[in-house]
């Protein structure tokens, strides 16, 4: 009976919009790394703990007032509320309990409510006993008046802000990483701390040394001097000593050094880990953004352009040198492999990526870039450079859309320089809107009132722009230059090429919304 | 004449080809001539050190242009600075990679450079912001036989002079569309947006859009 109320309310939350919802919502606030939410909440808890340990720290000599009290006690019923939620979010009750319940008829089981509650009861117990959930309860529960004696105890409060500065925690994972190595370390450590502490309380523990009492001295001893502290309280006297230390001084150092080396060496990868993923937090923000394969000299210049035009901009290098570049040229930038499916969809190009540009210094790993952007979404526009040119076919069918091969752009340029200079030169400015007047083009849509009417009464000469033609959608992209103003009629899906003030332009998009 | 074998020069090389324009070829590199040599073009190798062998390939003489268009930006700037000592009227454009190398070769002569990269990063830019703008224009730049980008220069006995600029109603008359007026004496260009009602003087250069035919007859009545 009371089983099938279990299951039935299981299956109620289940079900239950509102109950998912506030989960979803303290998850936020707690667990997701990219929740803005989580950030403030971080803030206030080291708020709280830091206060709650000066308070400690104060008490110590002094009497607290009334109002401490309360602000500690205000302090303490969070920390029990954090705990809480939680024991709650860190795993589905309800759901471990349908699961096993659906599995226990499917295999038509006679199961007691344990049986059934087990696994469930498993994933909590699991994160109770869990290292992050140890500190928070000693960060509670000395605060309880029959366990006043282990007041002390509070200090460990102070742990609680590794729980809230996921940075730190990434240094603090070197250790769990580089277990092995650690490991082996402390193994060593222990043998020579043994095999030294027992040489020393054979030779001297006897008493030919007065400061070796015991063999926990010699134990003092040999870690004192291993870890090249040297206090210099107990100092060998036999031969057979000295000849001891020694060689403990010499170990000692080789040990320590490295420690250091395996510390600092994955410290310094986890950097850049940090570095990473503060970079994917600040991409998760992004609504949309162009990504930029490769961050050569066009790169360079192609994302100061779209940065003057305030387009987001991502950027992908495989090398180091570049990716700090990028970095310090103030873009988001990632040392990464473009070919890699899994990196692609990490960085969220399926939704957040519209225009993608391909400039590596490689036609082959442009090509692999290309297919793995298309495989992850076709819709994506993708411009790509060609090095060589006999490679422009198959980058057209890896699947860009837009195809460049600078140097016989320059090339061209260059010609058409020879000939008219300044033409040339005219027109390169108004298209890349580095001072007024600029071109651009106007697209006329469907809804547009203008459609239908004849191009002088569209308010083009009232807005002081020019027009310099008409490019038909409707016509497979047909160039109308220059066309008669009074007999052209404007049709949807034209794209009108003006000359003008950028303001003028602006403003006459506007009013062609407004009709 | 083009000085060095760079992939520009390898472009312009076939561009000046195809449309049947004399060149010679010149490079001071071992591998720039093998290049030029695999793609079947008569190259020389030139010591760019020496006035004497800029002089016997013809600058200062027959050359009235100059591509510096080798892979080695000092080798340029060095070409640049000797040929231009040598002939001030030469039409010099100078291969750079960056605005450094740009300023320096304006510096030794060069009267254009041209930077790949930057073009290039021009290029995409145009072509994800204004798409349909891009292909157009490379049409009429590049591409189109009917439709063209010119300038023209004003001569002294055309029947325009000194009269108002936009009074003279080009655009109707010729069927252009005029993206604006150079005044050469002041160095300045004022786009055609507004109203210009500067007097046409000889000299002054107009550039325009229009239809092959119509920039001819208008060539014509300008001159």
């Amino acid at each position: 009976m009371f089983k099938k109320k279990i299951v039935e309310f299981s299956y109620f939350l289940a079900s239950n919009e509102k109950y998912k919802k506030s989960k979803g919502f303290f998850y936020n606030l707690l667990e997701n790394h990219r929740s803005p939410l989580k950030r403030y909440f971080d803030f206030f808890m080291i708020f709280l703990v830091l206060t709650t340990v000066f308070i400690l720290i104060y008490e110590t000599k002094n009497e607290l007032s009334p109002w401490i009290n309360i602000y500690e006690d205000i302090a303490i019923f969070i920390f029990i509320f954090e705990w809480l939620v939680r024991l709650w979010i860190v795993s589905d009750f309800h759901i471990d309990i349908i699961e096993n319940y659906e599995e226990n008829e499917l295999e038509q089981k006679n199961y007691t409510i344990f049986e059934l509650t087990k696994p469930a009861l498993a994933n909590k117990f699991k994160f109770i006993v869990s290292p992050l959930s140890t500190i928070d309860l000693l960060a509670i529960l000395p605060s309880y008046r029959p366990l006043r004696v282990l007041r002390f105890l509070l200090i460990f409060r102070l742990l609680k802000v590794f729980r809230y500065t996921e940075e730190i925690n990434y240094l603090f994972r070197v250790f769990v990483e580089k277990k092995y190595e650690f490991f082996t370390i402390f193994f060593i450590f222990v043998f020579l701390l043994f095999f030294a502490s027992t040489t020393i309380y054979v030779f001297e523990g006897n008493g030919e040394n007065d400061s070796i009492k015991n063999f926990l001295d010699a134990i003092y001893w040999s870690v004192i001097t291993i870890s090249t502290v040297g206090y210099g309280d107990i100092a060998p006297v036999t031969a057979e000593g000295k000849v001891v230390t020694g060689f403990l001084i010499v170990t000692g150092i080789v040990l320590i050094s490295f420690v250091t080396s395996v510390i600092t060496t994955s410290m310094s990868e986890r950097l850049d880990y940090i570095k990473s993923s503060n970079t994917l937090h600040k991409i998760s923000k992004l609504k949309n953004y162009v990504l930029i394969c490769g961050y050569g000299r066009v790169a360079k210049m192609l994302a100061l352009e779209l940065s003057i035009s305030h387009d987001n901009i991502v950027i992908i290098d495989t090398d180091e040198t570049r990716v700090e570049q990028a970095f310090s040229d103030g873009y988001l930038a990632f040392k990464a492999d473009a070919i890699s499916v899994d990196f692609l969809k990490e960085i969220g190009i399926k939704k957040k990526v519209s225009k993608a540009v391909t400039l590596v210094g490689s036609d082959a790993i442009n090509v692999s870039i290309i297919l793995a952007i298309k495989s992850i979404n076709p819709d994506i526009t993708i411009y790509s450079r060609v090095v060589e040119k006999n490679a422009k076919n198959k980058i057209k069918i890896a699947g860009a859309d837009k195809i460049i091969f600078p140097y016989e752009s320059a090339a061209l340029m260059a010609y058409e320089y020879l000939k008219k200079p300044i033409a040339i030169e005219a027109v390169n400015r108004v298209v890349r809107e580095y001072q007024e007047p600029v071109m651009d083009e106007v697209e006329i849509y469907d809804e547009f009132k203008v459609v239908g009417k004849t191009l002088s009464e569209i308010g083009i000469v009232l807005h002081n722009l020019k027009l310099i033609g008409v490019i038909r959608g409707n016509e497979n992209d047909k160039f109308y230059f220059n066309p008669d103003s009074k007999k052209f009629i404007v049709e949807a899906y034209d794209t009108l090429v003006l000359m003008g003030k950028s303001s003028d332009i602006y403003r006459f998009k506007l009013n062609l919304q407004k009709g | 004449m083009i000085f060095g074998y760079s992939k520009v020069a390898q472009e312009i090389a076939k561009y000046l080809d195809n449309r049947g324009i004399d060149f010679v070829l010149v490079s001071a590199s071992k591998s720039g001539i093998e290049r030029a040599k695999e793609d079947n073009y008569k190259v020389y190798e030139i010591d760019f050190h020496t006035d004497e062998d800029l002089k016997k390939f013809g600058i200062g003489s027959e050359v009235t242009t100059i591509f510096c268009l080798s892979n080695d930006f000092n080798r340029n700037l060095f070409f640049t600075l000797s040929a231009r000592n040598l002939d001030k009227n030469l039409y010099i454009v100078s291969l750079v990679s960056n605005k450094e190398e740009k300023d320096k070769m304006i510096l030794a002569g060069a009267d254009k450079t041209i930077d790949p990269y930057a073009i290039g990063a021009n290029q995409f830019f145009t072509l994800m912001k204004k798409p349909k703008l891009f292909l157009v224009l490379t049409d009429i730049l590049y591409r189109n036989k009917e439709l063209d980008l010119d300038q023209i220069v004003v001569g002294k006995d055309t029947k325009y002079l000194d009269m108002p600029f936009s009074y003279a109603k080009f655009e109707e008359r010729y069927n252009l569309a005029i993206i604006g007026l150079y005044d050469s004496k002041r160095g300045k260009f004022k786009y055609n947006i507004r109203k210009i009602l500067r007097k046409l003087k000889e000299g002054d250069i107009i550039v325009v859009m229009g239809k092959e035919s119509d920039i001819k007859r208008f060539k014509k009545d300008l001159l």
